[in-house]
């Protein structure tokens, strides 16, 4: 898989998540009245959005290596960290954009005012923010919570900039939120893949295989490699491949610890129980090989 | 437009009280919003005659909302407190003159002692307000204002702070003696912004809006070039939730103070000496005293702006007071019903995720071969050659895969050979290159197999699914030559 297949398929992605969301967003909007308070509205859309991009970006790893179990089980483990970032997004953005706005509204309540275009579109970076948060903690990573938050706040800024200006461009259009949501969903996306070899402390290329050419970058302190669906790097297809084979943990510094587990573990040749990886150094777990270094 | 809006609003609502039962809103209080639903005015209640109504019936007040200022609905839950202000206590942020003019006596002469002073009567009057409330739950901040602002202690129970603070206050240098009255204005509501409740700012001028840029002929020594009007004091009042009352103590007028003040929600008064101007003090914390606070449950009707209407029905005779609040949502609005088709949008993603979760986007190698993965001063690639029963790989055209440039490659070919019983393949050089990182002149390659050519680097693949080594393309592979 090419570095630009890689990044428009996490775009593609976000794009998809922001379309599940999009009609459940809608209906929420159209029926607000029917909403006890404004918090169980919060709640409920920040669910929605949260659910549903969570769903979409925690199947990246899965989609990525054409494993559809794994994509299934990011899947749902996505949704359940997606609600909670959603819910947390949703009710700080409302609270932030209630007392932003109110602060505005006193003192113009021209809502097509910067300040107000600014507070809606603070409102939608703080949603984005959080789903792209959530994303990190479901794959355990503080470093893909840190990418997250970049590709979440700018494009959910943007996104929001976006929503506010078709909605007074064209204020009976009704695709407007979905275009802005699409916006947010693909930035998040995009900004994630171009942020994640600049703060990644390497890549594992597989050289061959039924992986040939995937490239899994190094942005959490710890991965499993093995034969199991679960692993951070699932090596299905190869021969001589233990559940869990071996492990990497990133260590102070930023130097990778390659530790043996139930598998034979060769680098450069030669068979080690654990080694620290250099770059370029060539890694077999069974008949699997992989290059370490820095791609892209 | 705003401005004669929120004017016409205050105005409407003060011609009443001086003449008639009324009733004001003097504050929105939507910080509950979110987490209770509720909101709250700050109202202000008078009878036929004018006398402040502490404890207005709640039967008496109704609360209207709308979402375009012509259509109002009632709303519910409506509860009245008399006495929260005293309950919650007042915060007030006194805001002292402090300009040179304040150093002359109260008929605006020169002041030989110091006790003869605007600037000492002043002092006085804020500390006989402090002894006053003694015991509540007021906090109570000071400021003084003269070429320069300065918050000399944030609104807070301790009164002694303030106290210590008004004897800091001493005479400027001319320099620092102008009166930058709209700034300084500017400055204390921004200082009284993250204060929660009933906020008033309680401002003492004895002069007009004198500003040092202006009369000085000088850039301001924190402000620069920058002109202030009372339009922007009062929309930081506002933002702010401040409400300003003003204070005239001395022959001159600022000719926009009094309205910043009654467009704030506030009022203005006139003192001439420590005794009327410690009056006047006590007079605006217990108007403030006689607000209620009016609770009630908001709609959710959407829309970013509501407005708030509260009526007040006493004695067959009816008053309103009208505000409005934000109620935006991050989403926004709805244009109306959402159709039904735009459901499909969700079929429509499962659908996408359903193909891209077959799709595969790595596949193996089907025949031998060898892909360039990176070569210095190309950098990255992903080109790749097919591997047949004899490949060279040489620095010149004549071989089969070239790397141009590379000397010893022109010494030294590597060849690459499949044993056609045994079906493998494996590289010969005369001069030792780098496999996996282990220098070798000769070696069986397996698939994933790094290869250095001086920097340049390449992985040996081959078809794993059919068992030991596959033949790759037959005799020398074609168009396989890359320069560089």
């Amino acid at each position: 898989m090419t570095n630009f297949v890689r990044r428009l398929l996490i775009v593609v992605v976000g794009m998809l998540g922001a379309l599940l969301a999009w009609p459940l967003i809608e209906a929420c909007a159209s029926g607000q009245g029917a909403f006890p308070s404004y918090l169980v509205y919060s709640v409920v859309v920040g669910v929605v959005a949260g659910a549903a991009m969570g769903a979409f970006f925690g199947s990246t790893e899965g989609l990525l290596g054409a494993s559809p179990r794994k994509a299934l089980v990011g899947a749902l483990s996505g949704i359940a960290t997606g609600i909670a970032g959603g819910v947390l997004g949703g009710l700080a953005a409302q609270a932030i954009l209630f007392l932003s706005g109110e602060s505005l509204m006193q003192s113009s309540p021209r809502t097509l005012d910067a300040g107000f275009i600014l507070a809606r579109a603070a409102g939608w970076a703080i949603v984005g923010l959080a789903i792209g948060v959530s994303e990190g903690v479901r794959a355990k990573s503080a470093k893909k919570a840190a990418l997250g938050a970049i590709g979440g706040t700018v494009g959910g800024f943007l996104g929001g900039l976006l929503f506010v200006w078709i909605g007074a461009a064209a204020p009976l259009f009704l695709a407007g939120r979905l275009i802005a949501l699409l916006v947010m969903g693909g930035l998040i996306g995009l900004l994630y893949c171009l942020l994640e070899r600049r703060f990644a402390v390497g890549t594992f290329k597989a050289l061959n295989g039924p992986l040939k050419g995937k490239e899994y970058i190094v942005n959490q302190r710890r991965l499993s490699i093995g034969a199991d669906a679960g692993r951070d790097i699932a090596l299905r297809g190869y021969r001589d491949v233990a559940p869990l084979h071996a492990s990497v943990k990133v260590e102070r510094g930023g130097k990778l610890l390659i530790e043996r587990k139930d598998g034979a573990l060769v680098v450069n040749e030669k068979d080690v129980q654990s080694a620290r990886l250099e770059l370029d150094d060539v890694i077999k777990i069974g008949s699997a090989k992989f290059l370490y270094g820095y791609f892209g | 437009m705003i401005r004669k809006t929120i004017a016409a609003l205050c105005l409407a609502s003060l011609s009443a009280i001086a003449f008639a039962q009324a009733a004001f809103i003097t504050q929105v209080d939507s910080s509950a919003l979110l987490s209770t639903q509720r909101n709250r005015l700050y109202a202000r209640v008078l009878d036929a005659k004018g006398t402040a109504v502490e404890s207005p019936d709640p039967a008496s007040i109704k609360i209207y909302e709308s979402v375009d200022g012509k259509n109002f609905a009632q709303a519910s839950g409506v509860t009245v407190k008399a006495g929260s202000n005293k309950e919650q206590g007042i915060a007030f942020l006194f805001l002292v003159d402090n300009s040179g003019s304040m150093y002359d006596t109260l008929a605006g002469e020169t002041a030989i002692d110091e006790k003869d002073t605007r600037s000492y009567a002043s002092k006085r009057a804020v500390e006989t307000f402090l002894l006053s409330i003694t015991g509540s739950q007021d906090t109570v901040g000071l400021a003084a204002f003269n070429t320069r602002y300065k918050l000399l202690t944030a609104p807070a129970r301790d009164r002694r702070k303030v106290a210590g603070a008004l004897d800091g206050i001493s005479r400027p240098e001319r320099v620092e003696g102008y009166t930058e009255l709209y700034a300084s204005l500017i400055e204390a509501g921004s200082d009284m912004r993250e204060v929660r409740g009933r906020k008033a700012l309680v401002v003492l001028s004895d002069g007009v809006n004198y500003p040092y840029l202006k009369y000085e002929k000088a850039p301001h020594p924190e402000y620069g070039n920058k002109v202030f009007t009372g339009d922007q004091s009062l929309e930081e009042a506002l933002r702010d939730g401040v409400t300003i009352f003003a204070v005239n103590f001395g022959k001159e007028k600022d000719s926009l103070l009094a309205d910043i003040a009654l467009q704030s929600g506030g009022e203005v008064f006139d003192a001439r000496n420590e005794a009327e101007l410690s009056s006047v003090y006590q007079s605006i914390r217990e108007k403030i005293l006689t607000e209620a606070l009016v609770e009630y449950r908001a709609g959710m009707t959407p829309g970013d702006k509501r407005y708030v209407k509260l009526v007040y029905d006493e004695g067959g005779k009816s008053s309103s007071s009208l505000r409005y609040y934000y109620t935006g949502t991050v989403f926004g609005q709805s244009g109306g019903r959402a159709p039904a088709w735009i459901f499909l949008a969700i079929p429509l993603a499962l659908l996408a995720w359903l193909v891209l979760s077959l799709v595969k986007f790595e596949k193996p190698s089907m025949s031998a071969n060898l892909s360039l993965l990176y070569a210095p001063g190309a950098g990255m690639g992903t080109k790749m050659f097919n591997v047949g029963d004899r490949t060279v790989i040489g620095a010149d055209r004549t071989a089969d895969i070239t790397i141009a440039g590379d000397s010893r490659l022109e010494k030294s070919p590597v060849t690459i050979v499949k044993d056609p019983t045994t079906r493998r393949f494996t590289i010969m050089s005369t001069d030792a290159i780098l496999v996996n990182n282990r220098k070798v002149t000769k070696k069986n390659l397996e698939p994933g197999d790094v290869i250095n050519f001086n920097g340049t680097i390449a992985v040996f693949d081959d078809d794993e699914t059919s068992g030991p080594a596959k033949g790759g393309a037959k005799g020398r592979s074609k168009g396989a030559k890359r320069g560089r």
